[in-house]
Order: structure tokens, then sequence, then C-alpha cells
């Protein structure tokens, strides 16, 4: 199949790309640009595991062409971080046991760092919802809970507040 | 209990103490770094955490050499098919393909396993495939040619033939046999024998009887097998998602017809295991091609080829028959159980053999008779999944004693707490374990919430109308490492000129924790700053072999060689300076300071020769837990240690739908020592979510459902609130007393529901999981209706 090119702006940079026209986006974010951070576990839409932000909204990148995502602004696992710093969801996920194997933890971060985006104080049944659009095999959720409480207190009180959870 | 609501100890191991419940009402202080010798016990953020959260550590998939071919594999889609191969020469350069490989190709034998005496499972079938989803062939080539194949259209003709699905079709006598020398279909019997259990069941006041199925139970790792393999010279090197290096190197040895120094095996992350990953997937397949061509090779699985292909927990049809006095004494039990072990060996002769050690609970059962088999069909190879045969039997034996508690009249927990196994009690092997039997301390502090709970459950079905409330309990034991064979870790500790050290550990970390509880031990050991060590971890070019990640050995085994060698380290410093073992040693970057009385002895490293390892001091150790062959009626000593624990379950039932809601699990494990209490809950809550699971949901049917949208598992919306509650008491063999915990976890979650399910509405199901379908056609069976029950 013939490639064509296309502009894609991912992570906050433009990448022009020569893509075959049925290229997933998964895929091309893998191959093409080497974020490997997104992860392809099912094949059908179940796990959750390529969860990427388009425009800011959850988005299944196993579902969706390359090409029909230009001119969209695409956030991978590896655009979380703000400013070279850790956001407040990673680092209270790493600490508080919410990734085990970790092969999940770039999509649920994607599903959680939306939650927070728009929702100010979720209650533990909107964080419940969320997650469920995810599957974990590891952790049985619950020390996810746990991260997002402390995240959620480190945005409202400053990231300090997270670094003094965990003491030096 | 008096130690519930607070602490009663740390305990520092090597003591026989009271057991301690952590951590309760205790405020949860992580830490990411710990001054030298308080690692232990603290609850230290994961080593490996950093790459994970920001996406960049590499799993099977994540990493491909460049020019690197395709690989993808042919597959039998009948359960069972002899199979003649057309043309490959001519399909390979019609569709530009850079070469097939079929069994021809196999160097070496065309047979692995990980237990090499029953070694049977070929790379590629020959002439006969015996099960649906079996290797026949394989193609490498460009990515562009090689993805758009479609494989149905490669030249092999099919002949379906009749094909052995259930236990009892392969034991027909004159049914085929899969395997020559396994007479019926027989791999392997299990027996453990104890007293005069047919006597003690004549003479018991009070019997009951159980019987149960559980079915195929897919692991659904969210990662897919993956890896890639390229050849080096003489060397082959595959890296790979793996939970065993060193097993995988000796097979891809036999293979290839090659030594297994010329085997590379470099492990990636894994991204999900729970024994699955212990068994070759991608591994053999690479290998032949990049051997063959000297091209890196690469492979994904697509989820449906994981399922067809890799391996279950085993489906079990159990029975088990159980007598006590009036007293509640636990007198008999007779268990029975057969495995279906699909089509080849696997971990069929493991689980044969642990569940008949296992098969009375953590209790005392003065007369015992447990007998297993593992009979071959044509279905997908069933294997290790967290537990090793043990949650399915828990699932009868659980049951079962619940039966006998109510006929006794006794409160359920109680029963359990009367015939809990103590240290001085012999198992039913005849071991006597003297200290570190934690189980009677576990279901006591179940008993607050078991009490609570109970009284609820009533007050809510007091004016319910079809949703139904109960709650159960469960108890677990599980032995760590192997059964009666050899377990080794080794593990090698170098200090640095820098004043780093380097801590070579092999043992594979597949989520659980391992590489940073290891550290954690090894630091205090050593008497060093966990900040100061640097980790190399897997690869078996660079670290001693760990044995595998699986039967909860890692913390237990590798933990303790971390321990020996973290000492032996320290005692060659202090022997550089002839310090007695009373100095402290302190790390500085660049020298070692030892202190003596008023004595210092400061060591300048960079003054000091680097050793073979590259390293100023080295130190390895290598540790291997004590166990005693078994004899014919599996007497003996088959774990130097046991893990224990107890689960209490609260579900409401919805009597119409026939669906099953957990509320909440709250579990209490005897862990001997928490090394790291975070890591520990975090391999609570992951085991009760598989129990949940297996319990209300999961069952694999061969041929049917082979993808995550049909197989489903639980989501965060299926899983309650969880307690954990964790228990010490240790066991002086393990490091600073510690025992496993990853399948101890998993064990009591699905009888504790099941037990509840009981309590709810009074119903026992035959099969396993507690589907709404199920459960409704139950309830419609017995007449059961919402208010017909007090």
């Amino acid at each position: 199949m013939k490639k064509q090119l296309i502009e894609l702006r991912v992570n906050g940079r433009p990448r022009e790309l020569a893509v075959e026209p049925s290229k997933l986006l998964l895929e091309t974010l893998r191959q093409d640009l080497q974020l490997t951070g997104s992860k392809r576990g099912c094949d059908d839409s179940s796990c959750g595991a390529c969860t990427v932000l388009i425009d800011g909204v959850p988005m299944l990148s196993c579902t969706l062409l390359a090409a029909s995502c230009e001119g969209q602004e695409i956030t991978t696992v590896e655009g979380v971080s703000e400013h070279g710093a850790l956001a407040a969801i990673q680092k209270a996920y790493g600490d508080w046991g919410g990734a085990q194997c970790g092969f999940c933890t770039p999509g649920f971060m994607m599903t959680v760092k939306h939650l927070l985006a728009t929702t100010a104080n979720p209650s533990e049944a909107e964080i419940r919802e969320a997650l469920s659009s995810n599957l974990c095999r590891c952790t049985g959720y619950s020390q996810m809970y746990q991260a997002i409480k402390a995240a959620i207190e480190a945005e409202q009180k400053g990231m300090d507040s997270l670094s003094q959870q965990v003491a030096k | 209990m008096d130690a519930i609501g607070g602490v009663l100890c740390r305990c520092t191991g090597y003591r026989k103490i009271i057991s301690a419940v952590i951590d309760a009402g205790r405020e949860q202080i992580l830490m990411s770094s710990a001054p030298a010798g308080t690692a232990v016990g603290n609850r230290m953020v994961r080593l490996d955490g950093l790459a994970k959260i920001t996406g960049k550590e590499i799993y099977g998939a994540d990493e491909i050499p460049s020019g690197a071919l395709l690989l993808r594999v042919i597959r039998c889609p009948f359960h069972r098919a002899g199979f003649q191969f057309g043309d490959l020469e001519k399909y390979a350069k019609q569709n530009a393909i850079t070469c097939v490989l079929t069994a021809k190709d196999v160097p070496g034998e065309n047979r692995y396993g990980v237990i090499p005496k029953f070694a049977d499972q070929p790379v590629f079938a020959e002439s006969e495939a015996r099960f649906k989803g079996e290797a026949v062939a394989a193609v490498a080539g460009a990515q562009a040619a090689v993805e758009k194949l479609d494989l149905t259209q490669f030249p092999v003709v099919w002949n379906e033939l009749p094909a052995l699905m259930t236990i009892d079709q392969a034991l027909t006598p004159g049914a085929p046999q899969l395997h020559h020398g396994r007479e019926q279909n027989v791999l392997v019997r299990g027996r453990v024998v104890r007293g005069d259990v047919d006597a003690a069941l004549r003479n018991a006041e009070i019997t009951a009887e159980l019987e149960v199925e559980t079915g195929f139970v897919e692991h659904a790792c969210i990662e897919p097998e993956a890896g890639f393999a390229r050849r080096a010279g003489d060397t082959i090197e595959i890296q790979a998602c793996t939970q065993s290096p060193y097993m995988d190197r000796s097979d891809i040895a036999r293979i290839l017809g090659i030594a297994e120094a010329s085997v590379r095996i470099i492990p990636t992350a894994v991204g999900g295991g729970f024994g699955t990953k212990l068994d070759l997937s991608v591994q053999p397949f690479l290998a032949l091609a990049a051997w063959k061509l000297n091209l890196p090779v690469r492979m994904v699985y697509s989820r449906t080829e994981s399922m067809i292909s890799t391996t279950k927990r085993h489906p079990a049809r159990m029975w088990a028959k159980a007598g006590a006095g009036r007293d509640g004494k636990l007198q008999a039990l007779d268990f029975r159980a057969d495995f279906n072990t699909g089509a080849y060996s696997s971990w069929g002769p493991t689980v044969s053999a642990r569940v008949p050690v296992h098969a009375s609970g953590p209790y005392f059962v003065p007369h015992y008779r447990a007998l297993t088999r593992a009979v071959h069909t044509h279905l997908v190879p069933a294997g290790a999944f967290r537990g090793f045969g043990v949650p399915q039997m828990a699932i009868a034996q659980e049951q079962l004693y619940d039966e006998l508690a109510d006929r006794v009249g006794m409160d359920r927990l109680e029963f359990r707490i009367l015939n809990s196994l103590t240290n001085d009690l012999p198992t039913v092997t005849g071991q006597v374990l003297g200290e570190g039997v934690g189980i009677r301390a576990c279901f006591e502090a179940l008993r607050p919430r078991w009490k609570a709970a109970r009284k609820e459950a009533v007050d809510f079905n007091s004016s319910a109308q079809h949703l139904r409330r109960g709650v159960g309990v469960a108890g677990m034991w599980y032995g760590c490492g192997n059964t009666s064979l050899p377990n080794p870790s080794t593990m090698r500790v170098g200090l640095k000129s820098d004043g780093r050290i380097a801590l070579h550990q092999g043992a594979v970390d597949i989520g659980q924790g391992s590489a940073t509880v290891v550290t954690q031990i090894c630091a205090d050991a050593l008497g060093c700053s966990i900040d100061r060590f640097d980790l190399l971890s897997g690869d078996t070019s660079i670290t001693p072999d760990c044995g595998k990640t699986s039967a909860s050995r890692q913390t237990f085994v590798s933990g303790k060689a971390a321990y020996m060698a973290g000492e032996a380290l320290r005692r060659e410093i202090l022997r550089l300076v002839k310090a007695c073992d009373c100095a402290k040693i302190s790390f500085e970057n660049g020298s070692v300071e030892v202190h003596e009385d008023k004595k210092l002895h400061r060591i300048s490293l960079a003054d000091l020769p680097i050793d073979k390892h590259g390293y100023v001091l080295t130190a390895e150790a290598t540790f291997d837990p004590p166990t005693r062959a078994l004899d014919e009626n599996g007497q003996g000593m088959p774990y130097a240690v046991y893990g224990f624990g107890a689960h209490l379950a609260e579900i409401e039932v919805d009597t119409e739908l026939g669906t099953i809601k957990v509320l909440r699990i709250t579990a209490a494990h005897d862990v001997g020592r928490a090394i790291n209490p975070t890591l520990i809950e975090g391999q609570i809550e992951g085991g009760v979510a598989q129990g949940i699971g297996m319990a209300l949901m999961e069952e694999f049917f061969p041929g049917k459902g082979e993808n995550l949208h049909d197989y489903l598992i639980p989501s965060a919306g299926d899983i309650p609130p969880i307690e954990s509650i964790l228990i010490e008491d240790p066991s002086s063999i393990g490091p600073y007393g510690a025992k496993g915990i990853g399948e101890q976890a998993v064990i009591p979650t699905a009888p504790a529901i099941l037990n509840a399910l009981h309590d709810a509405i009074g119903i026992r199901l035959r099969k396993i999981p507690a589907t709404p379908d199920r459960v409704r056609a139950e309830i419609l069976r017995c007449g059961i209706t919402g208010a017909s029950r007090g």
C-alpha cells in the first residue's frame, strides 16, 4: 500500500511521517516514533494498555488510524512528565504500588491524567469507573486508589507534599 | 486477640517468638532511601518503579535490533490433526519470505520441557499436532512481507482426527495414547498417605463428602509473549520476557544442539508472568531462525496466539470426604483429584506432586490419603499458574471443612482455629515444622471482622428480598520452593572501587518486587545503605543462577542467598583489616571505614587490586533450602518453610440474576517477616483479584473465546476494598525470618467466596467458576427464593 505523508503532533512536537493509510496510531507511535511506552496487549480494545490522549481525551491507539489523528494533540506516557519532572500521578503510582509489572501502567497514566484534569475531587466511585476502562492483572487495583489520592493531594498542595509522603 | 490493634513486636528473626500483627492502625510511611541497616521491614519504594511510570521500561516487544526479520508461526486449527506440507520452497519464493522452518530444521532435539525427565513438547509438531494452537511451521522474513501473509493459505493439508477432550475420554480403555509409555494417558500420579484413613472415616462420628470441578484458567498477563534473537558468532542471544532464564538456556541449548555456554538469555521486564512465562514460548522459534539465518529475528504473539498456545491453570476434578469427632477435632481426610494436563507435560508432574502434600489444608489431620493424577488430553498444555494446583484443591478442601463444621454444629472459623496446625504437630507428610506456623494467628486475626460481618449479614438478610448476603472464611498453607527437589539460588555482590555496591541478582522480577526485596535484604546484611546499590539482573552472561521466579521462592531462597552474600562481603571487608565481627563498617565514596572499639581503619578502595569480576572485593553465596525426599507414602520433608494465611469474604447474591458481588475481603497472612509491607500488600491485593476471577468469572474453553473480550478478568469495578493483615511468625531458615507470599495470596480467596455463597443462599456448585448462569440454575434447582432462608 502506498504511504502518505502526514503530520502528527505528539507530546507537543510536530512529527512528519510517511505511513500507510491503514497504519494504526499505536504501531506508528511504537515503530516510527520509537515511543514504546504505549503497549499492545489485546488486539480488540479490551485492555487499555495502548491508551493515549487525543486532544486530552483518553482513546485506544490500537483502534485509531494514524492518518486520522492529523491536526490533533496526541499525548503518550512519554509526554506526561512536566518540564522534565515527574507528574504527580507518575510519582504517586511509582511510590504507592500502582505499578507492579508495569505493562498496563502507561495506559493507566493516561486514563488517570484525564480523570484528574476533568474532575477536581473524584469520589471513589468516579475513580473506580475511570479505572474500569483499563485492565491490570497484578495489583488488584487497590494500591492505585492510594496512589491517586496521593496525587490529588500533591496537585492541590504542590509537589512538595508528595515528596514529604516519602521519607528521604 | 491482643495482637490486633497494636504491634507486639517487630521481630528480627532467629528467635522463636510470638506472632505479631504489624502496621495495624499505623500511618504508612514510604521510604525512598534508608540508612544502613534499616531497609528490611520498611516500605521502601520499589527500585524499578521509575522506568515503569515513565514508559521507558523495556518489555519483550519494545526493543528491535535494526534489520530484524519478523517471524510468525503456523498453528494447528484442530484439537488433533495429522498434516502434510505442500511445496514450502515455492510458497517462500512466491511470498518473498526469507525462510520457512519446520521440525526438519531443528538441529538438536525437537523436544523441550520444564522438567527434563518429562520433556515431551516439540518446537514443531512432527506429522501429528496434539492440540489446537500447536506450532507446525514458522515463516521469517522482512516485516512487510510477513505481516501481510494470510497464514490460512500456508501450504499444509490437515487431517482432523478424533480428539480426547475430557479426563474421562482420556482414561477410557482403548483411547488413543498421546505419549508412548504413559499408559491410559496418565502422565504422573501423586500420593501422600498417613495413618488409616478408611478406618478413621468408618469410625468418625461426623463425616462430610464433596465433589467439585474447576476449569482452565488463563493467566491473561497484559503483555503477550515477545522477544528477539540474534546470533553472535557461536553464541545465540535471546532477549525475551521470561521467568526462568537459566531453564530457557538449557532447553535452547538442547534444541539447537549446542553447549549451554553458547546460549545467552537476556530477560526483559516481564509484563505479568504468574507461572506461564516459566515455559518457553517465542524463544525456540526465534533461536532456530536467528541461528539458521545469522540475522536478528523478532516475534510478538497476538493475544489469541498467546491464549491458544501457552499454558493454563489445570482443570481439576476433585472428590473428598472428611471425618471429625463430635468435639470438632478433624480425624481423617480422603482426597482424590484428576488434573487435565493437556497435550504436554509442562508442570503437570509438579501439580500432581504438590497437591497431595497440601490437601489437608493448614490443619492437623491424623489420618490422611490424597491421590492425584495428571491426565493428558488433546488440549492446550496446563502448566504453572500461581499455586500449582493448590488453589483448585483449596476450593474442594475448604468447602468440605465448612460442611463438616456445620454438621458438628461449630462456628466455621472456630472449627478452623481448633484444628489449626501448630509448631509441634506433624503435617500430613510427617514433618514437624517446630516454628513459624502462624495459621492460628491468621484465623484469630480475622475473628473480630468475622463476628461483625456475620451479624451485619444477618441484619441485612432479615429485611432483604432478592439480595442475600453471606460471609465465608478459608485457610491456606503453601510450601515455598520446589517439592523435595534441589532449588538453589546464587547471589554475587561486589564492592566497586568508587565505594558503590554491585548486586548480581538473577531473580527475575516479574512485578512482584523481588529486585527491591532482595536488595533490601542484602543491604542490611552488609550494613550498607540501599542507595549505594547498583543492580545487575537476569542476564545469564552476567548473573549467577537464581533459579526461576516460581513457587514463592524468590524472597525466601534468593533473599537468603542475598543475605549470605551480603554477610560474606562484610566478613571480607573485616578480614582485610583484621577487625572483629562486632566492628562497624561505613561506606564512603572511594573508601570504606571500619570502626572497631576506638580504632578506625580506613580502606582506600583505589589502592586495592581489581579481581576477575571487576571489583575490589567480591562475595558469592548459594542457598538451597533443606528438604528431604518423600517416600512411597509421601512421608518426608517436602519444604523447609511454609507460608500461611486466611481470607474472609463478604458477598451479596442477587438471587434473581444469579450474580455475586464481593463486598469486602479481609486477608491475614503470616509472612514470617514483612521485608517490604507495601510490596506484600500489593501481592495480597493482586492475589485476591485473581482469586475473585477464579471464583466468579474465569474459565477458558479451548477453541472458544480466545481473546480478552470473551475471557473476562476482573476490572477495577469487580474488586472490593481489601484489608491486609500481616502477621510475622518467623522461620529461622528464611532471610530475617521471611517466607513467600506470591502464591499464598491467591489460594484462600475463591474458597472463602464459595463458602460465603453457601452462607448466603445455601448452595454449593459442582462446577466452578460460580458464573451467574450456574448460580441461577442452582437457585432454581433448589427452589430458593429470596425470603425462604432466614
